[in-house]
This record gives structure tokens, sequence and C-alpha cells, in this order.
């Protein structure tokens, strides 16, 4: 059965794949026919490329057979949220003003993804300009969360949180600039990464704000983002900004105890406004953490508050920029929510703004001194709360945005603004059956240990399985 | 002392600088917003050394990397 297959893990296909005891084609058929199923129902697809899929997929056999060098993505289906550039095919970043937009690049990541091995399923949903943390959009229809349909996906990868939450393919790019990753994985209940900022090339992908920018993996597990992550981070002359670190052998280290591990709960901040049952999920996980070994200790971060709102204007000062020339031009063409997301950048100072980014470095060191010096990981929920309505956040004007949309991103946001990587990773359902999540957040650099602290908590618990009834 | 940042000077810089269309109703809605922004680093600038650039970022990511001289 198609379910049977759709239901494996990323590296769990990638080896039956190898092995030989699935094909490309197989799965991907199986995939194509559960994102067919699905696609009325939760919208998760900008286009299905159904035949160049199976094509791609006819390759990958026929090399397996001629005993053809393999990559560690070989043969396996993946979609991408639709702002990943290849050269001479549309990326319309889910606006209608890029609704026939064909880039004259690839993707960096893309490049590296397919020279791996993967099949490129299709383009996924996502907020109009990777610029809502809800899921819906007016151009190309809302997304709707798998586990129920009325509720949302989380933004701005609302495809990418939604597509693998239905199992219709086992890994997809997502960016993050705010919360665009964590999201969606954490009401999806999917497991995401946004790396440390410069870790991954941001070349060939539609820009939300440069300085914040980070492409990231979502996949079911913390071991399937560890196996894409290996693939698509590093060094990247094209993209000024990515980071010359050398990159670990992210799944080897997921082999490694976490035993003596000092995870942060923090005093203040990051659970104002969480509801009981987020709260009672959060302690069950950090239980889990304390029977793996682990010790549990608070801290207290300093004014994050401040992040966010240095964050918030970076994020708009750039959002701003961007898309200067069509705000003068054709602003009846973007979304009252997009317009409200970016507007105020446009009245910002350069100094003010030059000022924020100036602040990060100092604002990192002071983090890192009164967290990270303390302990490993900082664990916090991420949202306050499961995944609201559709209806309930439908933002009419650009004055609605901040009124219903702030509380989503609130423990995101200021961690984007310090560069560091943090994952979301499923930990329980509330009541209403929506996933619950929890945020582990590490020094620069650290995604190694964010994935085996997630991969750990995973080995002994099983919400990262659960399959919503669609 | 700052003072309050009003609809109209949002309105006036709509139209003199950034060139770009706010009705009046939103101009009351973004005033307010801009201001937090601004005070929240206007309240943090000071803080500021005159040897301080952007460009700096990519250097505090990675030598934050290395607390305590080692990795976990």
């Amino acid at each position: 059965m198609s379910s049977d297959i759709t239901r494996l893990t990323l590296t769990g296909v990638a080896a039956a794949i190898r092995r030989k005891k699935l094909s490309s084609v197989e799965v991907t058929r199986a995939c194509i026919a559960e994102a067919e199923r699905v696609q009325p129902r939760i919208n998760c697809f900008i286009a299905l490329e159904a035949d160049e899929a199976l094509k791609a997929a006819k390759r990958a056999d026929l090399a397996l057979r001629r005993g053809a060098k393999l990559g560690a993505l070989h043969g396996v289906p993946l979609a991408h949220k639709d702002m990943y550039y290849r050269a001479g095919m549309i990326s319309s970043g889910g606006s209608k003003i890029l609704r026939d937009y064909r880039p004259s690049v690839t993707a960096t990541v893309v490049e590296r993804l397919y020279g791996a091995g993967a099949v490129w399923l299709g383009r996924l949903n996502m907020a109009e300009f990777a610029a809502n943390p809800t899921g819906h959009n007016e151009h190309w229809g809302h997304c709707r969360n798998p586990w129920h349909p009325d509720h949302i996906t989380g933004g701005s990868s609302s495809g990418s949180g939604a597509a693998l939450a239905a199992r219709t393919c086992f890994g997809s790019l997502g960016s993050d600039t705010g919360g665009s990753v964590r999201g969606p994985a954490a009401f999806c209940g999917v497991t995401g990464l946004k790396p440390t900022y410069g870790r991954v090339s941001r070349f060939g992908i539609l820009p939300r704000a440069w300085s914040l920018d980070c492409v990231g993996p979502l996949a079911r597990t913390a071991a399937d983002c560890a196996r894409l992550l290996r693939v698509i981070a590093g060094e990247d002359a094209r993209d000024a900004t990515s980071a010359a670190e050398p990159v670990p052998d992210y799944e080897r280290d997921l082999k490694r105890t976490i035993k003596g591990l000092r995870i942060g709960v923090p005093t203040a901040y990051f659970y104002d406004g969480a509801t009981e049952e987020v709260k009672a999920a959060m302690r069950a996980s950090l239980d889990v953490f304390r029977s793996l070994g682990a010790r549990v200790i608070e801290v207290a971060p300093p004014d994050v508050q401040r992040l966010l709102a240095l964050g918030t204007l970076i994020n708009q000062s750039e959002a701003s920029a961007i898309h200067s020339r069509w705000m003068q031009t054709r602003p009846q063409d973007y979304s009252a929510v997009f317009r409200g997301r970016i507007e105020a950048g446009f009245f910002v100072p350069a100094t003010r703004y030059l000022e924020a980014v100036m602040l990060r470095s100092r604002l990192l060191d002071e983090f890192v001194q009164a967290v990270f010096a303390k302990v490993d990981l900082l664990h916090t929920p991420v949202t306050p709360a499961p995944a609201p309505t559709i209806a309930a956040t439908d933002a009419k004007t650009a004055g609605d945005v901040l009124r219903l949309l702030g509380a989503i991103t609130r423990n995101m946001r200021p961690l984007s603004y310090l560069g560091i990587p943090a994952a979301s990773v499923p930990a329980g359902f509330s009541k209403g059956g929506l996933p619950l999540s929890m945020q582990l957040a590490g020094r620069p650099f650290s995604e190694a240990l964010i994935l085996r602290a997630a991969h750990a908590y995973q080995s002994v618990t099983d919400w990262h399985t659960r399959v919503p009834a669609l | 002392m700052r003072e309050k940042l009003t609809p109209n000077t949002i309105r006036g810089y709509a139209r003199e600088v950034a060139n770009v269309s706010v009705p009046e109703e939103r101009a009351a809605e973004i005033a307010p917003e801009v201001e937090a922004l601004n005070s929240a680093v206007l309240d943090t600038a000071a803080r500021l050394d005159l040897n301080d650039e952007p460009g700096q970022f990519p250097l505090a990511l990675a030598r934050n990397r290395y607390l305590r001289g080692k990795t976990r």
C-alpha cells in the first residue's frame, strides 16, 4: 500500500531504495498518490510535478541498477516551499506578482539536494513572499492543517509543514526569517531546524530579509533533518554571508549520549501567555530529558522583548527595501496582510536600522554569556498555544496583523535576531488533537547538539510518528 | 524628551520621502508601531562603541561557537 511506503522516514526510505527493497519509482508513485488524495483538503502544493518526478525516479532506479555512485538522498522524493530557484522554472514566492517568474539561476541548496540524488516532487504552498506566520494565502488559497483542516498550518513554510505531516514527501526546505520553519513544523507536528545564520547558503532563494534569512530543513524526524542539513550546509562562494565553518557529520553525532547535557528552562518571557496544556507538555518533555540523563537548570535570558523589537525592525526595514519598487508601482497586487508585515519599515530611519544591526554582536555576546555559559541548550515552547483556526487569524486589514499574529512568533523571532540555531520538535498533542512542540536552541553552529538532543528525545517518544487522519 | 510620532508625520514622510501611499487610518496604526521599534533601538544604542560596525556579526557568531574553549 502506498501509505505504508509514505509512512517511512527519509533515512528509512533512502536505505530501502539503496538496498533495492523499494524502487524510487514505487516511492515516488506513492508520494504522488498521497499528494493527489490530500491536496483537495489541505492545499499544500502549488504545483505537483508528477511527470517530471517519475522521470527523475526512473533515472535514479537506472543509476542504481548500473552500480553508479549514490548520493545520500538517492531516489528520495522531496518538495519545497515555492521560493527555491531553478533556472528557467517558475518560482512564485506564493505571490501574485511573481506568479510567472522564471529566475535565471538555480539555488545552491537545490543543486546540492539534487546532486545527492533527490527527486523533485513539486512546489509547495507558502505565505506571500514568506511574510505571514499563519499559512493564509489569498493568491494561491490557504494551506490547511492536516490535523484539523479548519486550523492554520503556521507559516511562512506552510506547505512544507502540511505536506510532511500528510506524508506526501520525505523532506522539505523551508526558510526561517522569524520562525517560518519552526512555526509550521510546530503546528503540523513535524521536526524543523533553523540553522545558524550563514550555515546554509541563501544563493538563489527569494529574499525576505537578508540579515535574518536562514534556509532550514523540515522532516519527520531529527535524524532526517540531520541527513538534509549535511547535504545543504557549508560555505558557498555565491553567498557572501555563508560561513566558512566545517560541516560536521550530523548523523554520526546522533549516536552520542546526552547524559550530563544541561538543558536550560527560561525564568522569563518564553512562557508568557502559554496555555496550561502547553506548559504540561513542556514539563513532560523535560521529564523525558531527565530520564535520559540530562540536567534541567533554570536560566534568566536577558531582555528578550528588546531582541524581539530589534529583530522586527531589521526584518521590516529590509523587507520594505526589497519590495519598495512594487510597493510604489503595484501596491494593489500585495495582500493587506503582507503590507501590514512590512510597511513600518518605510518609516524607520537608516540610522536606527544600522544601530539595530550593529547591536546584534553585543546582544549575542550578552545572551550567550547569560544563557549558554550555564546550559548547553535552551528549552522553550515554540508557540504559547496550539494552532488557532483559520477564521480566528484571518487578518483582513494591515492593522489586524500585529493584533492577531504577534503571539505566534514571539518565542522564535528573538532567536532569529541573535542568529542562533533552533529546532522545533513534536512534544505532545492538545485535547483538540493539535500538535504541541518544544523549541531547542543552542550556541552558534551547535546544530549537531540540537539534533542529537532531539533524536534522543524521539528515540523514547512517539509524538513524531503519529499520522493525521485525512 | 522624545515627542510622539504622529500619523501626520507618517503620511508626510510617505508622500515626501518614501513615495508610498498610506491612508490616514493606516498611518494611525503605523505611527505607534514605528515609535515602539525606534524606541527599542534608541534605548539600547548607547551601548554601541565608536568602532562597532554592521559587518561584525559573522565574527560574533564564530567566536560564540567556542564558549569555554570547546563545543559539547
